[in-house]
């Protein structure tokens, strides 16, 4: 918030100078006071010069771009001085920049009166039709004696003086936003009545005292996708943002890091509108939310371009050879398919290129957005009468801190996918093994429900890979890995199947699943997963397998977690299910195969070969794997959060795969297009500024010594400044080629130029696959005395970063 | 009788110089009416010095040697303008040449008001300790719709206007005397 602070008079010496710097120093975390002076405007003459002087043309300049005016007056001659009258007949001749403008009067005197005659005086004159700011009522800041009133430091001495003079101000700032909200009400948004009156009711509700640490106009929490997404659009809104993420630096990113990133998008918003409903149905999905929702994938192109600043590369249109062009069309039968796009950033996939764009535009930001990585937000801070979302406490650098936000939250923490409570609860499942981050623990969903949110889409989740997203079972924790490229027929064509718990089959193992659902009778749903399903097959199948190792397609090294046995009694004793049920599913199986006809499933005819009679036989454990949930806060179009009465939180807002618009079925890359669409609207209107909720009694609070920290904020994580140092037979190399932000190397050469030593310096890649990259080939390199060596598998992003930044150090070497 | 007329402005054109003229002339036999402009008048500073402009300090002069002022004020922003408040704060800093010095406000203005907010504030301020001044009590001679006010030669042409102008002129110069006696 910017204010304009004017002396009242020319003199050399002025208590009301005095009193605007100690406004200026005081309130500094609250907003930006510059001090004018008016001793070389001219007097004000009608007729001379023919013009404005220039001295006022700038003033009426500052004047119109500041979001409030504070007028210091002294008295003379129980009026306003001379100088100060002659500036307002200025700024109310030819030009009127103090119209409706919200202003405030304050003044000192020697006098114990405190220039009241003066200030009453003012106002008359203010009130004036060429004139006519909004005077702020009331709260006559009237300093008398003011010879005494300041000590060396000028600030001023008597506590309850300096205690009112922030109440005063407290007033003057919800004042000038109520008069903002006032202007832009009537501007645009007449359906925003309801919040208005909501806020408004709101100015004069009281709250409980809380002793904020750090002062915000948004707080986003999350650091994916959505969040770095809404951060970004609420800085371009002026806004003043602190953006946490529970995650290490380099583990943020959420989802959107990991995922193939690619952007739902299309051409035509009937037909879009069209096939997106009948993914949903038949439940229900909100018209307002789905309209909005699709006019962001038809206006996905744009977006790309101009705020992304990148040209959209079409998969339907541009990628015509792979067969990705085949997945924009996940629900080929329901009309309006053919609309449907994907859009991504570069002919690539999968190699966090979006990510990296979104990340850059919050790090491009740094002066207006704080970022503060390893912080889990823990709580919404809600006031107790009004229900407005004020700020949030957030866990940073291991101390819990209250962080006000004055104009909104954005929820954007992503999904639930490890929370194990809540996958039980809301999905009926049992453990679900994660391929994306493991950091959605479902933060969101808590503080939402703390604060009093609604929640939708809470049975809504995706899995991705073959067999309806199953994934050779990992320890709990781990990140599961899948078929990159959901097709590889090994896993159902021969004498393999997929047994549930009780060592028999469930489905039909070559169904194309889409993001995990399979083909239900007339609806594609993922099945209630089972506890231990394994693949089964036998030797003549592990051979084919092994056979394929290398297909690019395939599960690298998959046969190190096959189980091995004799018999068929001995592999269900080993995997824990049912001997009878599997031996009678393997002898059916054998029957299918014989006739060419798959009664139970009816699986491909060409797909069935019989087991054969004898052992060895082999069982792979899976689990089904999570790829996000879509439950969460419900939400509006203006991804207002809402109460179970439809009502929006005031101040709360939320993103991304929290709470996102996908009710039942699901198209790839709908996700990521609503971390880009409802992330904008969230952050934009998030920034918008409110009337202030602040009381006088949590104001009053904010004056302790508290306010010493908040002046300074806390910092940020992204501002943090390196500088690698080098010997002489030492050099830097760099790389941007990873799946995070740059990777910095040292290299040390040995005597002979030999490389004796590779220092990663920096990197933000993942931290579970990634990390045995960073850590195996800077010593292969050694010892190879080579920066070409053979990529880690897994982590190829990863490695090829790592060699492309030695190489870059290499090629600094003399 | 010697008055002092201060014009309250330092526009070019003033219904208020106007008025103070045809002051001076309707009443030339009873009194010697001198009119001072604001025009080229210095803004009022206290880290200046009043005696660096030798037209401030002839005014103070003038005044000090009136038996009596009269202030013609014109209303910018419901107030009187600066340089006339400017006029004032000088001659309050370093000299009070106002001190019990009787003084007539009167006021014109194109509005049917008749600047009787900056009449009103004018008397505020004449009362200030560093001003002092007797101010004429009531005689209010608030001139509204002054571009109707004066024929060509620059005579009221409303007899009620005129009348009640002869009346506070009247009070004025009793007033005058009763400090005189």
């Amino acid at each position: 918030m910017k204010i304009m602070g004017i002396v009242g008079t020319n003199a050399r010496q002025s208590y009301n100078r005095m009193l605007l710097q100690y406004i200026q120093k005081h309130f500094a975390n609250q907003f930006a006071l510059e001090i004018c002076e008016i001793k070389d405007i001219p007097l004000f003459n009608e007729n001379h010069p023919a013009a404005d002087p220039e001295s006022i043309t700038v003033l009426a300049e500052k004047i119109a771009a500041a979001d409030g005016v504070i007028i210091s007056t002294p008295e003379h001659n129980h009026s306003v001085p001379s100088p100060l009258k002659s500036v307002i007949e200025w700024l109310s001749y030819r030009i009127h920049p103090l119209a409706n403008k919200s202003l405030m009067i304050v003044g000192a005197s020697y006098h114990p009166q405190g220039s009241s005659r003066a200030q009453v005086h003012l106002r008359q004159i203010l009130d004036s039709p060429g004139v006519n700011p909004r005077v702020l009522p009331g709260n006559e800041f009237l300093l008398g004696n003011a010879k005494t009133a300041f000590d060396s430091e000028g600030n001023i001495k008597n506590e309850k003086t300096v205690s009112f003079l922030e109440q005063c101000i407290s007033e003057f700032i919800k004042f000038i936003n109520s008069n903002k909200l006032i202007d832009q009400k009537t501007k645009t948004i007449p359906d925003q009545e309801k919040t208005v009156q909501a806020l408004t009711q709101s100015v004069f509700a009281s709250s409980p005292k809380i002793q904020w640490d750090a002062n915000y106009d948004v707080v986003v929490l999350g650091f994916g996708g959505a969040g770095a997404t809404a951060a970004r659009f609420a800085a371009d809104e002026g806004a003043k943002v602190l953006l946490v993420d529970a995650a290490p630096e380099g583990s943020e990113g959420g989802n959107t890091r990991v995922s193939h990133q690619l952007i739902a998008s299309g051409d035509n918003f009937d037909n879009l509108k069209s096939y997106y409903k009948q993914m949903a149905e038949p439940i229900g999905i909100d018209d307002d939310v789905l309209n909005t929702f699709v006019e962001g994938l038809v206006g996905m192109n744009n977006y790309v371009k101009k705020y992304l600043d990148v040209e959209p590369f079409s998969i339907r249109k541009q990628w015509i050879e792979s067969d990705l062009s085949a997945v924009t069309e996940e629900y080929p039968e329901f009309s309006g398919v053919h609309s449907a796009d994907m859009t991504v950033v570069h002919e690539g996939i999968a190699d966090a290129a979006l990510w990296k764009i979104l990340r850059q535009k919050v790090v491009e930001r740094a002066d207006k957005i704080d970022v503060w990585f390893n912080s889990p937000a823990l709580h919404l801070i809600q006031d107790s009468q009004t229900k407005t979302i004020i700020g949030v406490q957030v866990e940073h650098e291991h101390v819990v801190r209250n962080i006000q936000a004055q104009n909104g939250v954005v929820l954007a923490t992503g999904g639930f996918e490890n929370n194990q409570q809540m996958i039980e609860d809301y999905l009926q499942e049992p453990y679900l093994s994660p391929i994306g981050t493991t950091y959605n623990k479902g933060a969101g969903i808590k503080m939402a429900l703390e604060v009093g949110a609604d929640l939708w889409h809470m049975r809504s989740y995706e899995s991705l890979g073959q067999l309806h997203g199953l994934s050779p079972k990992q320890p709990k924790g781990v990140r599961s890995k899948y078929a990159t490229n959901i097709f590889w027929p090994i896993l159902f064509t021969g004498s393999i199947i997929t047994i549930g718990d009780d060592g028999t089959r469930y489905f039909k193992e070559d169904d194309i699943n889409r993001h995990g659902h399979i083909y239900n009778h007339g609806f594609w749903r993922i099945p209630l997963s089972q506890e231990h399903p394994a693949v089964i097959f036998d030797q003549k199948q592990y051979d084919k397998i092994q056979a394929d190792n290398d297909n690019p397609n395939g599960y690298p090294d998959i046969l190190k977690f096959a189980i091995k046995a004799n018999n068929l009694a001995e592999l269900a004793n080993k995997i824990g299910t049912n001997a009878d049920n599997l031996q009678q599913t393997i002898t059916d199986f054998n029957y299918f195969a014989q006739k060419g006809k798959d009664y139970a499933y009816q699986r491909e005819p060409k797909t069935l070969t019989s087991f054969s009679e004898n052992g060895p036989y082999y069982a792979i454990l899976m689990r089904q794997n999570m790829l996000n949930t879509q439950g969460g806060a419900r939400r509006n179009s203006r991804c207002q959060v809402l109460n179970p009465n439809g009502q929006p939180i005031a101040h709360l807002y939320e993103a991304g795969e929290l709470g996102a618009p996908f009710a039942n079925q699901y198209a790839g890359g709908g996700n990521l297009a609503d971390c880009l669409i409802s992330g904008k609207i969230a952050g934009q209107n998030a920034a918008q500024v409110k009337v202030d909720i602040q009381t006088p009694t949590n104001t009053a609070t904010m004056v302790q010594p508290a306010m010493q920290v908040t002046t300074n904020n806390l910092g940020s994580d992204l501002q943090k400044e390196e500088s690698f140092v080098t010997a002489s037979n030492q050099y830097l190399g760099k790389s941007n080629a990873g799946m995070g932000d740059e990777i910095v190397v040292r290299i040390t050469l040995d005597n002979n130029k030999k490389l004796e030593n590779v220092e990663v310096l920096k990197q933000s890649e993942s931290q579970d696959v990634s990390k045995e990259a960073l850590e195996t080939l800077p010593k292969t390199m050694v010892t190879k005395n080579t920066y070409n060596v053979d990529a880690i598998s897994g982590a190829t992003r990863t490695s090829a970063a790592l060699k492309e930044a030695v190489k870059d150090a290499l090629s600094k070497v003399e | 009788m010697k008055l002092f007329a201060i014009v309250g402005t330092n526009a070019d054109f003033s219904y208020n110089r106007i008025l103070l003229k045809y002051i001076q002339k309707k009443f030339s036999k009873q009194a010697e009416i001198e009119i001072c402009e604001l025009t080229e008048l210095p803004t009022f500073c206290e880290d200046d010095d009043l005696n660096n402009y030798s037209e401030l300090v002839d005014i103070e002069k003038k005044i000090t040697a009136a038996d009596g002022i009269i202030i013609s004020t014109p209303e910018y922003d419901h107030a009187i303008p600066a340089a006339l408040k400017s006029l004032l704060e000088w001659m309050s800093y370093k000299v009070h040449p106002f001190k019990a010095k009787p003084v007539m406000v009167v006021g014109a203005s194109y509005g049917t008001q008749g600047a009787s907010r900056a009449q009103l504030q004018l008397r505020q301020i004449l009362v200030c300790p560093e001003i002092d001044a007797y101010v004429l009590p009531g005689n209010e001679f608030l001139l509204g719709n002054t571009a109707k006010a004066f024929d060509k030669l620059g005579n009221l042409t409303e007899k009620v206007e005129d009348q009640k102008l002869q009346n506070c002129f009247n009070d004025f110069i009793d007033y005058i005397n009763h400090f005189h006696r």
